[in-house]
C-alpha cells in the first residue's frame, strides 16, 4: 500500500465532473449519493455487496457493478477507470474484518490512481460527551458505547494511516440523518407514530437531536469531492437546527396527521424497555442464526404466525434501553470547520426536510 | 360454504368448467406413463437463484430424472456447485450442446433471455418449463406459442401464484357466482426486494426499463385474467422509472364496457398490504396473498357479515408448489398432462404489460429531485 500511496498527490484538484465509484450504494445514504451524483450528470458506478440491495438505484440508468470488499479481483474491476470513491459501504462484523476490508479497498484505490477519497464516518466516534462538540473533540478511544462506535473508530484510525503516506482522503461524521428511504430515522419512527402506542415519555426525549436532511450530507460529500483543502481533514456534518427528539417527533408526526403523541409514564417506559430485551436478543439470534427454519415454522403454523406478529408489534412498540439514552444525550456537533474549510452550509430546514419525508411515507404506502 | 377443500385442486386452464377441472385435476393418476420406467433427460438452463430454491431440488425428487439431468450455466463453476449440492453428475457451459440430448428444458435465465433461449429449444422439439414472464411482448409470447405447437411439445410457464391456495379459492368462489358480477378487483403486493440473485439483471442500465411490473407484475396481471377469464384493458400506468427499471408501479384497468374497474399497486421497496380485494354485486372476497388457510367473504346471502373461510390444500407453503410444477412437467414430457399454466394463457397479460410500459409516466417524486 505505502508505495502506491506515497505516490499520490495529496489533494490533487479533481475535474468538474469526475466518474465516482459509491460503494454501499444500496444502503440509505449511498443511494441517495448515487441518484444525486447522476442527477448532476457525474458518471457514478454504484457499487453493491447484494444485488438485492440494487432495487432503489435500479431505477436510474446507471452502471451498477458488484463490490464485496473482501474480493480484491471486484474492487480492482469496480475502482478501474474511476477518479473518486464516496465510501458508505459498511459491514457490521468483526473489528479485523472490517478493518481489513477497508484496507483492501483502500489498496484498490491507491493502485488505481484515485484522487479522492470520501469515507463516511459518524458522530458515534465522539462517544457520549454532553455540550458543543467540534472535530478537536479527543474520540472515544475506548469506544466503550457500541460496536459501531468501536468499528468507525477503528476505520477512522486506517483512514489516518493511508491519509499519512499521501492518500487523499476525507472523513465525513454525519449526525443522526434522516429522509426518503432512512430505516432508522424516518421509516421506523413514522411507523412508531403512527402505531398511536409509542412508548418514548415526553421527558426523556428532550435530549439533542442532531438531525440532519440527507441532500444536506450529500451536498457536503459533493463539497469533499472537489475541495482541495478538505483533503486529510475530518468534518461533523449536522443540520443547523438545535432540536430536541421530542421536537422532531411532533413534527413528522404532524406531517403525517398524527394528532397527538400517546405516551406512557418514564418507569413504565424504561421498566418494558428492560423487559423486553431478552426477548429483543433471543429474536435476533434466532432470526440470525435458524432464519429459514423460523420462517417455515411461521408459514406452516397459524398460532407461530400470530405470536410473532405480535412480539413484533410490541417489540416495535417499546423503545430500547439505547433509544433512551440516545434521547436523552445533550451534545451538539458544530459544522464550523465544514463551513469554512468547505464552504457546507446546510440547506433544509426541520420544517422542509420532515414535509418531504412525510410525501415520501405516504407515497410508499407507510403513511 | 363453510370451507374450501383444494386437497388435490389444480387448476390448470380457465376455459372449462371448474367442476370439470376439479374433477380432472383429481382423478387418479394410475393410466400416466410412471416417469419412472423412462426418465426423460432434462436441462436446467441458468444456474441462479430460482434454479437453486426450487427447479433442481424439485427436480431431484426424482432419482431417475436427477440421473440423467444437465445443469447449464455459462458460469460453469456455479453449474458444477449447484451440481455437487444435489447429486447432479452433468453440467455445460452452452445449453445449445445439450439441445440434442435432452427431453426438457427447464429455463431460469434473466428475463431477457426467456424469449430467445425457449424459441431455440422449442425449435428442436425440447419441451419447455419457463420461468415468468415468458416473454417481453405478446407478439413474442405468440411467436412461442406457435413454436411449441409446430413442434407438438409442451410449453409450460412457471406461474406459481396461479398455485398459490387464495388464488385457486377465488378463481373457484367467482366461478361459482359467489360474489356475483365482479365490479372491482384490488391487488396490492409490496416488500423489500430481498431475492437472492446471482445477477443484476433486473436491475439499472441492464434491465431494459424494465422492473416490478415485469417481474411481480406477470405473476399479478396474469392472476387477474386468469380469474375474470379475459384481460381487461389498462387505464392508466404510472412509475418511479428514472430510466432504469421501476421499483413502485400502479396499474389501473377496465373492462371494455367499464362495469369493472381495478387497480394494482406493486412496490420493490416497501411492504404493501400484500392482499386483495374483490367485490362484486353480491359480496366481497378479501385475501392475503400469502395466507394459505383461508381468506374473507362477505355476501348479501350471508347477511353482508365477514366470515373466514377455511382453505383445506396439500399446498402449506411455497417450498411445497415446485415439486408440484416439476410432477406436471415430467407429466408434460411424457405426454400425460396439459402444463398447470400454458404458455398460450399467459400470452394476454404479457400484452398488458406492454400496453402500461406504453403508457408509462413517472410519479411526482419532490424527494426525489435534488435542488442543487
Amino acid at each position: 500500500m505505502r508505495g502506491a500511496a506515497d505516490s499520490r498527490c495529496r489533494g490533487r484538484t479533481m475535474p468538474p465532473k469526475p466518474r465516482v465509484l459509491v460503494t454501499g450504494a444500496g444502503g440509505f445514504i449511498g443511494g441517495r449519493a448515487v441518484e444525486v451524483l447522476h442527477q448532476l450528470g457525474y458518471d457514478v458506478r454504484a457499487g453493491v455487496r447484494r444485488w438485492s440491495s440494487a432495487a432503489r438505484i435500479g431505477r436510474l440508468p446507471i452502471d451498477i457493478v458488484p463490490c464485496d470488499l473482501t474480493d480484491t479481483r471486484q474492487l480492482d474491476a469496480a475502482c478501474n477507470g474511476v477518479s473518486a470513491i464516496v465510501h458508505c459501504a459498511v459491514n457490521l462484523q468483526s473489528l479485523p474484518d472490517a478493518e481489513r476490508q477497508m484496507r483492501n479497498l483502500l489498496d484498490a484505490a491507491a493502485r488505481h490512481h484515485l484522487g479522492r477519497f470520501v469515507h463516511l464516518s459518524t458522530m458515534e466516534v465522539y462517544g457520549e460527551p454532553p455540550g458543543d462538540i467540534d472535530e478537536g473533540h479527543a474520540l472515544d478511544s475506548a469506544g466503550g458505547h457500541s460496536h459501531y462506535a468501536r468499528l468507525k473508530i477503528r476505520l477512522e484510525a486506517v483512514c489516518r494511516e493511508y491519509i499519512a503516506c499521501g492518500q487523499p482522503i476525507v472523513i465525513l461524521r454525519p449526525t443522526i440523518v434522516y429522509g426518503p428511504f432512512s430505516e432508522s430515522w424516518t421509516v421506523e419512527v413514522a411507523q412508531r407514530l403512527l402505531s398511536s402506542s409509542w412508548s418514548l415519555p415526553e421527558q426523556a426525549t428532550q435530549g439533542t437531536c442532531n438531525l440532519v436532511y440527507i441532500d444536506d450530507l450529500v451536498a457536503a460529500v459533493l463539497l469533499a469531492l472537489h475541495d482541495t483543502g478538505a483533503v486529510g481533514e475530518a468534518f461533523n456534518i449536522n443540520g443547523a437546527e438545535r432540536l430536541t427528539w421530542n421536537d422532531y417527533f411532533r413534527a413528522l408526526g404532524r406531517a403525517l396527521g398524527v394528532a397527538r403523541l400517546q405516551r406512557r409514564g418514564a418507569l413504565t417506559a424504561r421498566a418494558g424497555a428492560w423487559l423486553t430485551l431478552p426477548v429483543r436478543k433471543s429474536a435476533k439470534f434466532l432470526l440470525h442464526r435458524y432464519q429459514d427454519q423460523v420462517m417455515g415454522v411461521y408459514q406452516r403454523s397459524r398460532l407461530a404466525r400470530q405470536i410473532m406478529r405480535r412480539a413484533e408489534r410490541v417489540l416495535r412498540q417499546v423503545p430500547t434501553p439505547q433509544e433512551f439514552r440516545l434521547c436523552s444525550r445533550t451534545a451538539f456537533y458544530v459544522t464550523d470547520k465544514a463551513a469554512r474549510l468547505l464552504g457546507y452550509r446546510p440547506r433544509f430546514s426541520t420544517e422542509r426536510g420532515v414535509g418531504l419525508s412525510a410525501a415520501w411515507l405516504k407515497h410508499e404506502g407507510y403513511a | 360454504m363453510d370451507s374450501l377443500d383444494l386437497a388435490c385442486l389444480l387448476l390448470p386452464s380457465p376455459h372449462v368448467e371448474t367442476l370439470d377441472l376439479v374433477r380432472q385435476a383429481t382423478a387418479p393418476r394410475a393410466t400416466r406413463s410412471p416417469v419412472a420406467l423412462s426418465a426423460p433427460a432434462i436441462a436446467v438452463i441458468g444456474c441462479g437463484a430460482i434454479a437453486r430454491s426450487a427447479h433442481v431440488p424439485a427436480l431431484a425428487q426424482h432419482p431417475r430424472v436427477r440421473a440423467r439431468a444437465i445443469l447449464v450455466d455459462q458460469d460453469r463453476a456455479r453449474a458444477n456447485a449447484l451440481a455437487g449440492e444435489f447429486g447432479i453428475a452433468t453440467t455445460a457451459a452452452d445449453y445449445r450442446d445439450v439441445l440434442p440430448d435432452v427431453q426438457g428444458a427447464v429455463i431460469a435465465l434473466p428475463h431477457h433471455l426467456h424469449f430467445p433461449v425457449a424459441l431455440d429449444c422449442l425449435r428442436a422439439g425440447v419441451p419447455v418449463l419457463c420461468e415468468k414472464p415468458l416473454a417481453a411482448s405478446a407478439t413474442e409470447g405468440a411467436q412461442l406459442v406457435a413454436a411449441a405447437k409446430r413442434a407438438r411439445v409442451g410449453l409450460a410457464v412457471n406461474h406459481i401464484r396461479r398455485l398459490f391456495p387464495p388464488s385457486q379459492a377465488v378463481r373457484y368462489l367467482l366461478h361459482q357466482g359467489a360474489i356475483g358480477t365482479v365490479r372491482f378487483i384490488g391487488y396490492y403486493d409490496g416488500a423489500k426486494y430481498d431475492w437472492p440473485a446471482a445477477s443484476g439483471f433486473a436491475f439499472g442500465l441492464r434491465s431494459g426499463g424494465k422492473g416490478v411490473l415485469f417481474d411481480i407484475g406477470a405473476h399479478v396481471l396474469d392472476l387477474i385474467c386468469w380469474w375474470l377469464g379475459r384481460p381487461p384493458r389498462v387505464t392508466d400506468y404510472i412509475d418511479d422509472s428514472c430510466g432504469g427499471s421501476e421499483a413502485v408501479a400502479k396499474v389501473s384497468f377496465a373492462d371494455e364496457h367499464g362495469t369493472l374497474r381495478g387497480e394494482v399497486h406493486l412496490s420493490w421497496l416497501a411492504k404493501l398490504q400484500n392482499g386483495f380485494r374483490i367485490e362484486g354485486d353480491e359480496g366481497t372476497i378479501t385475501g392475503s396473498i400469502f395466507d394459505f388457510e383461508s381468506l374473507h367473504v362477505t355476501s348479501k346471502s350471508n347477511g353482508k357479515r365477514r366470515k373466514t373461510v377455511p382453505i383445506t390444500t396439500r399446498v402449506r407453503s411455497l417450498g411445497d408448489i415446485a415439486p408440484l410444477i416439476m410432477e406436471n412437467f415430467l407429466a408434460v414430457i411424457a405426454g400425460d398432462e396439459e402444463p398447470l399454466v400454458p404458455g398460450r394463457d399467459v400470452v394476454p397479460s404479457i400484452g398488458l404489460i406492454e400496453e402500461c410500459y406504453a403508457r408509462r409516466r413517472r410519479f411526482p417524486m419532490p424527494w426525489q429531485d435534488y435542488a442543487s
